[in-house]
């Protein structure tokens, strides 16, 4: 997954950015609002946010979100925790919201679970015709045959298949799976959805010819 | 926070006002009643004794003015008509011989010997005597004592009966006026209970007795110096919350990923590591939770087996029996557990129970573990430490805390005696 953390404390920060990188997700890590700016398309899985942050309030950050319709899954990552605060962030947009100090795996779990909640799906398993995808196992299933992906390979149908049913652009898919800051090859993209429809079946990706991929519902 | 009541019920003001008002109305009328006896008994016998005198003269005068027509042979008395006759009246010779007398008076002459002016014969007779002639007759008129008795008894009785009357009377009206005046004190007392000096919206409104202004003054200032401390207090809690969450957090992320870069060999090092930064986490809410202990208590009803699935302590069995749920503040109480089973981890617990107790006043949550437990002597001591609060001494931050949360329900932790293990039972009241 493509993830957007916003934390000014640079411990946690990288702590958490090295975490989840090293848990196979894409992290763009930011240390205060006006560097964060404002995510657009199917930029990012899912937003990490910090309350308290030096340019200002995340969660009025997150109000201004949704305000724009970006249904985007917002977790709020806070010290504050009264009741008060937990009730106000969640009304405030937040979809979920994870006190301090926290285990780096409970968030994990929590990206997962709140991504999950925005397909619809109550478990980690999501199916599609013959192919299945474990979130959690990160494993793909053709019938009951397990399919050898690669990193890149998972980053890609996780990223269609957590938007199925909706076209995703090159560039938001580029950004979903190498990260926005990454050199890819003109045709890396393609390379890889040619791959993943031999791994998981030709009809498995479909090219909407000039507007992007999807996978049918 | 839970009123304070008291062994004793403080005395009534109303109460003691309406006795004192009812003592000092009957000794009023007592005191006047005496006074009137006292003085009546002077002022009867004079006014009795004038009106005596009065009637002796002017029986005298007309007796004199025709005196040579009546009959002083001894032989009886001028004729009247039946009555009961209050005076009585002898003209004695200058021998003792009663000449003429009313039908009521005694055949023998009054005194011995000729008297003029007032004299009494025993307790019978109050006697006015004047001559009545150049021939040594006396005119005695008299009058029966007991005539006098009566009418003193009659004016001390009506003066005292409406002494008495007034004295009730004023004793209910000022009652009365003492209920009506004490009626501001309590619309002040119950304008204090429902008054949040933590509310900004809730005011304390003027008083309509200049007595009570004093109070509802000083009742204010209190007020406010208490909301500002507890804004201050608040405000410093969230920035210690903050200050001390998020490093926190960040050494945990970075143990973390430490954990997942590591060789085998360092891994068990990391891994205690991440304990130790748990057991510091644990602490660090305790600390926060403590601070903020003496704000409001939020109940709300708790699935105590569902609390015991969410306690993290993965080396401990925890499991809850009894009643299924209370009601009890969710943060404070997770708090405290989460302390009570750092100490039972701490002695060597692998196993807890949370046992809810209700019964009428509340519920008794006993918290029971398998490890080295607590000797007597040392059980004692702590347990005097918590009744006295005596925090700085033995008592660790576990049992502090706990107590501290039992109290803000109302309740106290008691140290069970047990056998085996260490029991733990937190009292909490209901609301």
């Amino acid at each position: 997954m493509r993830l957007m953390l916003l934390e000014d404390d640079l411990i946690l920060g990288e702590g958490l950015r090295d975490f989840l990188r090293n848990d196979g997700h894409q992290v763009d890590w930011h240390q205060c609002l006006q560097a964060a700016g404002a995510p657009s398309g199917e930029a990012y899985d899912a937003l990490l946010v910090d309350w308290q942050l030096p340019d200002g309030s995340g969660l009025d950050w997150v109000r201004a979100l949704r305000r724009r319709g970006d249904t985007t899954p917002v977790l709020l990552l806070t010290a504050r925790d009264l009741l008060k605060d937990r009730i106000h962030g969640l009304d405030s947009g937040a979809d979920d919201y994870l006190v301090k100090p926290f285990d780096p795996e409970e968030l994990v779990a929590r990206i997962r679970a709140v991504r999950r909640r925005a397909v619809g799906s109550a478990g980690n398993a999501l199916v599609f015709g013959d192919v299945a995808l474990d979130l959690h196992g990160k494993v793909a299933r053709v019938g009951k045959v397990q399919a050898e992906l690669t990193a890149r390979e998972w980053a890609l149908v996780e990223a269609l298949a957590l938007r199925a049913g909706r076209i995703v652009s090159k560039r938001d898919l580029e950004a979903l799976v190498m990260g926005a800051d990454a050199e890819v090859a003109s045709n890396a993209l393609e390379v890889h959805v040619s791959s993943l429809r031999r791994k998981l079946g030709r009809e498995f990706i479909d090219t909407v010819r000039g507007l992007g991929y999807r996978i049918a519902t | 926070m839970n009123p304070v009541r008291l062994t004793n019920p403080a005395p009534s003001i109303r109460k003691r006002l309406s006795g004192t008002l009812f003592v000092v109305s009957i000794a009023w009328a007592l005191a006047v009643s005496l006074v009137v006896w006292v003085s009546v008994r002077h002022e009867v016998d004079d006014l009795m004794d004038d009106t005596l005198q009065e009637s002796a003269e002017i029986l005298y005068g007309l007796l004199s003015f025709n005196a040579s027509q009546l009959p002083l042979d001894g032989t009886g008395s001028l004729p009247a008509p039946a009555h009961a006759e209050r005076l009585v009246w002898q003209i004695v010779s200058a021998d003792q011989r009663v000449l003429l007398r009313s039908h009521r008076a005694p055949a023998q002459p009054f005194l011995a010997q000729p008297a003029t002016g007032l004299s009494s014969v025993g307790d019978e007779w109050r006697v006015y005597g004047l001559p009545f002639d150049d021939r040594g007759r006396y005119l005695y008129v008299a009058q029966i004592s007991s005539e006098r008795v009566e009418a003193r008894l009659e004016t001390a009785e009506t003066t005292a009966a409406a002494a008495l009357a007034v004295g009730l009377v004023c004793a209910l009206l000022l009652r009365s006026r003492v209920s009506g005046e004490l009626k501001p004190l309590e619309a002040l007392s119950a304008a204090v209970a429902r008054y949040d000096p933590l509310d900004a919206a809730s005011t304390l409104a003027p008083v309509s007795r200049a007595e009570l202004a004093p109070m509802r003054d000083a009742i204010v200032h209190l007020g406010t110096r208490l909301a500002r401390m507890v804004a201050n207090e608040r405000a410093f809690s969230a920035h210690a919350a903050h200050a001390l969450r998020t490093p926190l957090a960040g050494m945990v992320a970075q143990l973390a990923v430490a954990q997942r870069k590591s060789p085998p060999e360092v891994q068990p090092h990391l891994q205690r590591t991440r304990d130790a930064a748990d057991r510091l986490q644990r602490v660090v809410t305790a600390l926060l939770t403590m601070f903020r202990a003496g704000a409001d208590v939020t109940r709300s009803r708790i699935d105590l087996h569902e609390l015991a699935g969410l306690l993290p302590f993965p080396a401990l069995t925890i499991t809850a029996s009894g009643a299924p749920s209370i009601e009890a503040d969710a943060e404070l109480l997770t708090a405290a557990l989460m302390n009570l089973l750092d100490n039972s981890l701490r002695h060597g617990a692998t196993q807890v129970e949370l046992c809810a107790l209700v019964d009428a006043s509340g519920t008794s949550l006993v918290v029971t573990d398998n490890g080295s437990g607590i000797d007597v002597a040392h059980r004692q001591g702590l347990q005097d430490a918590l009744d006295r609060q005596a925090y700085d001494g033995r008592s660790g931050l576990g049992l502090m805390l706990a107590d501290l949360v039992a109290r803000a329900h109302g309740g106290r932790l008691v140290l069970m005696p047990v056998a085996s293990g260490c029991t733990l039972e937190m009292r909490l009241e209901s609301s």
